[in-house]
């Protein structure tokens, strides 16, 4: 025992100066507390006013599919409401709002499961992406149309070899005469069925460049070559696709940005792509149901379990609005985002399965089964995707300890 | 929130740097409170950061000292004088000189003329401030502790955990208050979630130290994705767990002292029950990762790992357990008048941005 405690001690002695040193190396997580500004919570009767009359006749089950619901009248009437698009100029049909009014009319979408999938990726990431990089031309005869819509965007990133390892992508993109010529497969596209464009991540240099030699391309879905096949996933559903390119021809002007700079270009979008509500709100319509279905006898069982939901609902949705504020603040806080949909991929993904431990009723597809039922039907088949989309957990938690300084 | 009080968090930081040492902390076990400890950071008015902040921002100013307690595992009976003097200053109670410390859980003894309560660190305390039952309603007391203390018990941590016999007609001073009775225990909930938030950082800073540092199999374990990812969930954890306790500081400046109708937007407890459960979650996660990445030599007393993990496993339980406030969280939202989860977050986040008068 003697020496055991001799061993103990050395160890205990490095660990100790290697603890001093501590201080220093920690980032600090910015969540600094930021409440939303009147003008943001003004919105928010608004869009509720919005939401009630038109989804009255919106199916109650569809709620639960949130952001993956597509209705393409709804999305024209939130267009004309001035709500896509919103911080965007006023020349480009843009409101000039702040990004936390934006916020607002985003999750309480989510939170009523609006079916916002038509024009969530060109709100998001498309858009931000053309007033950053676009020509002027592609500025003003694409962005109006997203505004309004009814133009639609999908983001090509992974393929059939390259899915958490995007920086092997293989698909080409090679210099002609005339501009640009592309070659390859998406994989996992989603959207790309009802999309007028393609945000795509295409190989225009080596494959030994990994990242370097990748550029980003505006492609028109109709251009000659692009064939689109939905892939049917195992709820049945086919929002995701596999998207063919032979021998696509684009202008010069396709190229978003600079050409080997799509790496950096689509990476500085993902802060936007992580943190927002719909990493944290993708089962809410089940639980509000889950709530009325309880209803206030519950036991402390069901009690307690509703509470630990409310407390780390309000929790995500407080970081969640701190991320937006340093957005908002043209902050960049892409370790940050990673947390927040960590933690919100966790939360949304439990759900399904602390609601069959509350209430005994199982998930259900049959017509006649209860709204809960046919929610929870969906979500129980759609829940492992929520680790999977926009950056597996895998890939997050490396990001995050990139951040810790662990690698 | 700290770029508000830059001066206080630094002046806290370093104090504790400087004087919470391992030797600091194994001698608070072995002997207790060291009480020039004690005297110099009452001195820089660590234990009454309210006091030195403007109006309105007391609780996140304590809030923020209490997390630099806690980074630092400080044994001392802060968490208690903060929430006294803060509690004292609203209710109109002048404090005098020497260390206060709060009474919970305070119920009429055998003999109907005292008063008997729990007092965290009660050898050590020259006053308490505590909640009777008066007959005029909830009344506030402030007593002197000489020859009061009837036991002596300690957590987990070795922290202090007496309770006192007090005489009920012997209050210096006493107030009756429109609060709800178990008002002391929330809000020393709300600044042990501080306390604790301050302790996941540190054992997060602890643990990826150790794992750049560690090398087995030829490589720093801090290389292993396995690890990796487990770091990445405690940093998260850790995250969430800043982000509830401060959320529950503000709440008290905002909405003011805890309403007897739990959930009422101008009630704050609600905010402190969703920082006890998060933080309290996290409490059980954080050390479980941290001592897997430490192994063994994390597990020895002379390791300054078991300081934060330990004070974590104790204050868990304290004024309330995660399940404990789930409770109450849970029945406020399934109460039907609520009208469900999203309407009762909207309604309390929308009404926080606006100043609310104080209640007291």
């Amino acid at each position: 025992m003697p020496r055991t405690k001799n061993l103990t001690r050395e160890a205990g002695f490095r660990i100790r100066a290697a603890v001093l040193e501590f201080k220093g190396l920690m980032p600090t997580f910015r969540f600094d507390l930021r409440a939303l500004p009147p003008e943001a919570e003004a919105l928010r009767g608004e869009v509720r006013d919005f939401l009630a009359r038109n989804l009255r006749d919106f199916p109650p089950e569809k709620r639960a599919r949130t952001w993956f619901g597509v209705d393409h009248a709804f999305t024209r009437k939130v267009g004309e409401r001035g709500w896509i698009g919103m911080t965007w100029p006023r020349e480009y049909g843009g409101q000039e709002k702040s990004f936390l009014e934006r916020f607002v009319v985003l999750e309480e979408m989510l939170a009523a499961g609006a079916p916002v999938a038509a024009h969530w990726m060109a709100d998001r990431q498309s858009g931000p992406l053309l007033l950053r990089f676009g020509t002027e031309e592609q500025k003003q005869t694409i962005l109006p149309g997203i505004c309004r819509g009814e133009t639609y965007f999908c983001i090509g990133m992974s393929e059939p070899d390259a899915g958490s390892d995007l920086a092997s992508v293989r698909s080409r993109a090679q210099r002609t005469s005339s501009g640009w010529r592309l070659d390859g497969t998406k994989l996992w596209t989603s959207g790309a069925a009802t999309a007028h464009y393609m945000v795509g991540l295409f190989r225009s240099g080596t494959e030994a460049e990994r990242q370097a030699g990748l550029s980003q391309f505006l492609i028109p879905m109709n251009t000659p070559g692009i064939e689109v096949r939905p892939i049917r996933d195992l709820s049945g559903s086919e929002h995701f696709c596999e998207v063919h390119f032979t021998d696509v021809e684009l202008p010069p002007e396709a190229l978003i940005g600079e050409e080997g700079e799509g790496w950096p270009q689509a990476m500085a979008e993902l802060a936007y792509e992580r943190a927002g509500s719909e990493r944290y709100l993708s089962c809410h319509p089940l639980m509000e149901e889950l709530v009325r279905e309880l209803g206030p006898a519950s036991d402390v069982r069901a009690t307690v379990a509703m509470g630990r939901q409310i407390a780390w609902l309000s929790t995500m949705r407080t970081m969640s609005t701190s991320v937006a504020s340093l957005l908002a603040a043209g902050e960049n806080p892409e370790l940050e985002a990673a947390v927040v949909k960590d933690v919100g991929a966790v939360f949304e993904q439990d759900q399904p399965g602390i609601a069959q431990e509350l209430l005994p009723l199982p998930p259900s597809r049959d017509p006649d089964a209860k709204v809960y039922q046919k929610m929870l039907a969906h979500l129980v088949m759609n829940a492992p995707s929520f680790s999977l989309r926009g950056g597996t957990r895998e890939i997050l938690r490396g990001i995050i300890a990139r951040g810790l300084g662990l690698r | 929130m700290s770029d508000n009080h830059p001066m206080l968090v630094e002046a806290a930081e370093r104090f504790f740097s400087a004087k919470v040492t391992p030797e600091a902390l194994l001698a608070f076990e072995r002997s207790g409170l060291d009480p020039t400890l004690w005297t110099e950071a009452r001195a820089l008015g660590l234990s009454r950061p309210g006091e030195s902040v403007d109006g309105g921002e007391g609780w996140q100013a304590s809030a923020l000292v209490l997390r630099a307690g806690g980074r630092h595992a400080a044994p001392l009976p802060l968490a208690e004088e903060v929430v006294a003097a803060q509690l004292a200053s609203a209710a109109g109670i002048s404090l005098p000189h020497g260390a206060v410390g709060v009474g919970l859980a305070c119920k009429p003894a055998e003999d109907p003329g005292l008063w008997s309560c729990e007092a965290p660190f009660g050898r050590d305390l020259d006053h308490i401030l505590l909640v009777g039952g008066g007959r005029n309603g909830v009344e506030l007391g402030l007593h002197a502790c000489a020859g009061a203390l009837q036991g002596s018990g300690e957590n987990v941590a070795t922290e202090p955990r007496d309770s006192l016999l007090l005489d009920r007609h012997s209050a210096m001073e006493t107030k009756v208050v429109d609060l709800p009775e178990d008002v002391i225990t929330t809000l020393l909930a709300a600044a042990r979630t501080s306390q604790m938030a301050g302790a996941l950082e540190t054992i997060l800073a602890l643990s990826v130290a150790y794992a750049r540092e560690r090398e087995q199999f030829g490589r720093k374990i801090g290389k292993f994705q396995a690890v990796q990812q487990q770091l990445a969930v405690l940093a998260g954890q850790v995250a969430a767990a800043g982000v509830a306790a401060a959320d529950a500081a503000r709440a008290l400046d905002q909405r003011g002292l805890p309403a007897a109708k739990f959930g009422a937007l101008e009630d704050p407890s609600f905010e402190i029950a969703v920082a006890k459960v998060v933080v309290g979650e996290a409490a059980e996660f954080g050390p479980r990762i941290a001592h897997q990445v430490f192994g063994a030599i994390g597990f020895t007393h002379e390791h300054r790992l078991q300081f934060f993990t330990r004070r974590l496993w104790a204050w868990r339980a304290e004024c309330g357990s995660a399940a404990f406030w789930a409770e109450r969280l849970g029945g406020f939202a399934l109460a039907e008048e609520n009208g469900g989860l999203w309407k009762i977050l909207t309604d309390r986040s929308g009404h926080a941005g606006e100043t609310m008068g104080s209640r007291d």
